[in-house]
């Protein structure tokens, strides 16, 4: 044999890694035009910054949230596309490339929407936007034509459903008819074009439901014996995919965010002179932003440890989970933008409004993960077979025990902001505590009813 | 298969996420060293015509030796990362806690870096450097106690632990800990070249290795039995230190540095202004492109370039299942030279106000070059090692290498006379390299078919 079957398909697995790798760090630096906001400091600071930040640049983060929104989805078709795929050819590597650099050049196009009010959007800012977003439609489509047309196992995996590929097939097709439709109604008027790419997403109902009963009618009977077999749509929806790429891709994207919460430090700049004592400059002019970075540094790293150990109990994810945990990704994107908020205001100045912003976001990012956590609960096919009961509850009731602290928190930060700030150091009790009470339930049967 | 041993499978499963996690917050810091470099601009007025090179040393020379000097700090303790975990088996809380912490560290070094390329060297106060050698001693600290940690416990041992390999660690943990006391003294007398330190560091491994062997012979000389114990063969020493280990992780922490570089690209064309008010323009995206016309041109380039090399780094490590230490140290110059590509287009585009030069053209082909030759001792190393190799890989698949490399030396050398002749057509000549893999696939095709006439040749690349 020439080629060696099992050495391909792991060959395939670093190139969907690295298309991963390159989805998260874009998908992360969408979030870089939030962090280039100046407050003003002194007595013109705002009394509540956030609104000063929406009142003075929306578009902004309309922008962003309508940006993640679609490379989101997008990174869900590319999802779908490559779990039919077993080895990838030369055509399928050099299309994929093709498609990178369209998924690159997003927060270009993010950062030139965003610099324009919504009010006086004109037909060729939505148009460009719209290309590219058709370019991107149109490489998944040949790519999705390459895949499906090839009969072979030498590139499918033997056992895909026939609507999966139908899918595929279609779904990039329905996505560039709507492009063409959204491109005359930018025409007319691009607010609403503007609007309507949040509904581009619909496509993918519309195919799911037209392709569902695909399966009935013709079936691949290559593979008798593999679970994913009799499953009605294959890949598509609800059948658990494994959750390995799910994982690499979070840790791509949190690993971004990560590093990305150190730019208002990045951004330090020290007069030249050679008296100066830089590190007694540095803290005495920019203390707030070392101890943001602390701060939200712990956050991020306290909620990728409370990710990893929840995924650790999933060998597979389904839809639901990934839009879940498309929310949770969202949070943690959003975090370079609330460290680079906070890090503008000095303690004394503290608002309670600021503090509360800080607070809600973590709160949010805790709310997703209980709500993929509550997932699991209802659907335990995801869960691994050798999974305790107790690791399980242990994750619920740190949910608990986090949300009832982060709601501590907020009311602290309306007596006294910064005394809320610091607090935040307490997330790190959160998981002993859940362990005394987990505990505490196992000696007390009766107190287990929670 | 019994319960405890799908535990640990998905425990083993979940230390590669752990690592794999890590990689990639390391990679993102390694790469986004290059940011204060690119966004540089001439000051208006300079003459630069023909002198590209001497305003590039004058200007941007800090910023370069802060920029290799920081890339070589993280590669090598990311290095020292990668040997000592390793060993592990499976992570623990405490693991996971000392990790972040290095992590948090690590991530401050692009910082400081940035404060170094802004400072003269003169003007760096004792606290800096203090700080700084604070900062290398916590971030070598935090390693030698997951190290430690490692040895100490049960559940995080590779079930044959190379107790030598921890014998080795402790002994570069004594010589970095007097490396660092030394540069803490000096730093009270010229704090400025205290930054250089790091340039020792390469003078650790081997000096650890002198004193860690001494040690060796003076233990086979006191024992009774004139013959050493298994483990501490000489070669089954130098296999625990230098490897080699299964490659997955090094192909996951280059696939993760290519791309967030590749990323980064982008960053330049995302910051353009566009004009408020009346002025604004009927097609902003035209108008951004209308404007910097250069930016777009460097982006489409450098894509192609970090893409093309991405898959010549992807086919060549194809090949390989496991790396050793001078495999990784290739690999990682060759993620230098990936990383600050960005910056050399950004040269290049400058070639308006620099003229087209014989020396600026020698600079931008001397990246493309130095990958190559990167790329092409990798092969040559993996030819030499066979045992780094998949086990059953077509030999048509190694020749590749190998006229990679030949036909990668003689294109390079043709272009570099060029360039002496029109450094506008040598510039021109870096797409030709585009042409070196099918050429190189066509003459091992081709050698193949010549030695099997009765077999059909492999696909190859």
């Amino acid at each position: 044999m020439s080629r060696l079957h099992l050495e391909g398909a792991h060959e395939t697995t670093r190139l969907i890694g690295f298309t991963d790798a390159i989805v998260g760090v874009a998908l992360t630096m969408l979030v870089l035009p939030m962090t280039e906001f100046v407050i003003p400091a002194g007595d013109d600071l705002p009394d509540n910054p956030l609104r000063f930040v929406w009142e003075h640049e929306p578009e902004k983060l309309i922008s962003f949230v309508a940006s993640f929104y679609i490379v989101a989805w997008f990174w869900l078709g590319h999802h779908r596309l490559f779990a039919l795929v077993r080895r990838a050819d030369a055509t399928l590597i050099q299309l994929n490339f093709l498609w990178l650099a369209g998924i690159v050049v997003l927060p270009f196009a993010t950062a030139i929407v965003g610099q324009t009010a919504i009010v006086t959007m004109r037909f060729w800012l939505v148009a460009g936007f719209l290309i590219v977003l058709l370019y991107l439609g149109l490489i998944l489509y040949l790519m999705g034509h390459h895949v499906g047309s090839h009969a072979s196992t030498e590139i499918r995996r033997p056992y895909v459903s026939a609507a999966s590929i139908r899918y595929v097939q279609i779904v990039w097709i329905l996505f560039g008819i709507a492009i063409v439709v959204l491109g005359v109604i930018a025409a007319f008027s691009p607010q609403v074009a503007v609007v309507g790419v949040l509904f581009l997403p619909l496509t993918g109902t519309i195919t799911f439901f037209y392709t569902r009963n695909w399966n009935s009618k013709r079936i691949d009977r290559s593979d008798e014996d593999h679970p994913f077999h009799e499953s009605a749509p294959g890949v598509l929806n609800e059948t658990p995919f494994l959750a390995n790429r799910v994982k690499l891709f979070s840790d791509a994207v949190v690993a971004v965010a990560l590093t990305l919460l150190i730019l208002p430090l990045a951004e330090i700049e020290v007069p030249e002179t050679v008296e100066i004592n830089q590190l007694e400059y540095i803290w005495g002019h920019y203390s707030e932003r070392v101890v943001a970075f602390i701060l939200s540094f712990g956050i991020v790293a306290w909620f990728w440890l409370a990710h990893h150990r929840m995924f650790a109990l999933m060998p597979r994810v389904d839809t639901t989970i990934l839009r879940y945990n498309f929310f949770w990704l969202f949070g943690i994107v959003a975090f370079p933008f609330a460290t680079d908020v906070i890090s503008q205001v000095s303690r004394e100045n503290a608002t309670t409004p600021l503090v509360l912003f800080y607070l809600l976001l973590t709160g949010y990012l805790g709310v997703a993960l209980v709500l993929i956590a509550d997932h699991t609960r209802r659907y335990p096919d995801l869960i691994g077979p050798h999974v305790q009961r107790g690791q399980v509850n242990f994750l619920r009731r740190s949910s608990w025990v986090f949300i009832g602290y982060t709601i501590l928190l907020i009311v602290i930060g309306f007596v006294s902001p910064s005394l809320a700030i610091f607090g935040v150091f307490g997330l790190f009790l959160v998981s002993p505590i859940a362990s005394l009470w987990g505990r505490h339930v196992a000696s007390n049967p009766a107190a287990g009813a929670v | 298969m019994a319960t405890t041993e799908v535990a640990e499978l998905e425990g083993v499963h979940e230390t590669a996420r752990f690592i794999a996690f890590t990689d990639a917050a390391v990679a993102v810091a390694i790469t986004m060293l290059v940011l204060p470099l690119t966004g540089f601009e001439i000051p208006v007025g300079l003459d630069v015509h023909g002198k590209p090179l001497e305003f590039l040393l004058e200007y941007e020379g800090q910023k370069i030796v802060a920029f290799i000097l920081t890339f070589y700090t993280i590669a090598w303790f990311w290095t020292l990362h990668f040997r000592i975990i390793n060993l592990v088996r499976r992570t623990d809380n405490r693991l996971v806690q000392l990790n972040f912490c290095w992590l948090a560290l690590i991530v401050i070094f692009p910082v400081l870096s940035n404060v170094f390329s802004g400072a003269p060297y003169g003007g760096i106060s004792v606290a800096l450097a203090l700080f700084d050698v604070l900062l290398l001693s916590a971030t070598g600290l935090l390693l030698l106690l997951m190290a430690r940690h490692i040895a100490r416990h049960h559940e995080v041992q590779p079930p044959h632990a190379h107790t030598e390999l921890l014998h080795y660690l402790r002994i570069v943990a004594y010589v970095f800990g007097t490396d660092m006391a030394i540069l803490a003294v000096l730093a009270f007398f010229i704090p400025g070249y205290v930054t250089l330190g790091p340039l020792l560091f390469w003078l650790i491994g081997p000096l650890a290795t002198v004193i860690f062997e001494r040690r060796n012979t003076e233990h086979k000389r006191r024992s009774a039995d004139s013959t050493l114990p298994p483990h501490l063969d000489r070669r089954s020493i130098a296999r625990a230190i230098n490897g080699p280990f299964p490659a997955d992780r090094l192909k996951n922490f280059v696939d993760a540095v290519v791309a967030v570089a590749i990323t980064l690209l982008i960053l330049p064309l995302s910051e353009v202004v566009l004009p408020k008010g009346p002025q604004s323009p009927e097609n902003p995206f035209a108008f951004a492109i209308e404007t910097r016309p250069e930016l777009v041109i460097s982006f489409l380039v450098s894509f192609s370039i970090v893409a093309w090399y991405w898959l010549a780094h992807h086919r060549l490590f194809s090949l390989v299942h496991r790396a050793d230490v001078a495999m990784m140290r290739l690999t990682l110059f060759w993620l230098a030279g990936i990383v600050a590509l960005p910056f050399a287009t950004e040269v290049v585009s400058n070639v308006p106000r620099f003229g087209g030069t014989t020396s600026l053209a020698l600079f931008y082909i001397g990246f493309p070059l130095f990958l190559g030759i990167m790329l092409a001792l990798m092969g040559r190393h993996m030819r030499h090692h066979p045992e780094l190799l998949h086990t059953h890989v077509p030999r048509a698949f190694v020749s590749y290498t190998r006229f990679f490399g030949y036909v990668y030396f003689i294109y390079s050398a043709i272009v570099i006379v060029v360039a002496f002749f029109s450094p506008r057509l040598a510039q021109v000549c870096v797409i030709g390299l585009f042409a070196i893999g099918p050429i190189s696939a066509y003459l091992s095709r081709r050698q193949y078919r010549k030695r099997h006439p009765s077999t059909a040749a492999p696909a190859v690349g």
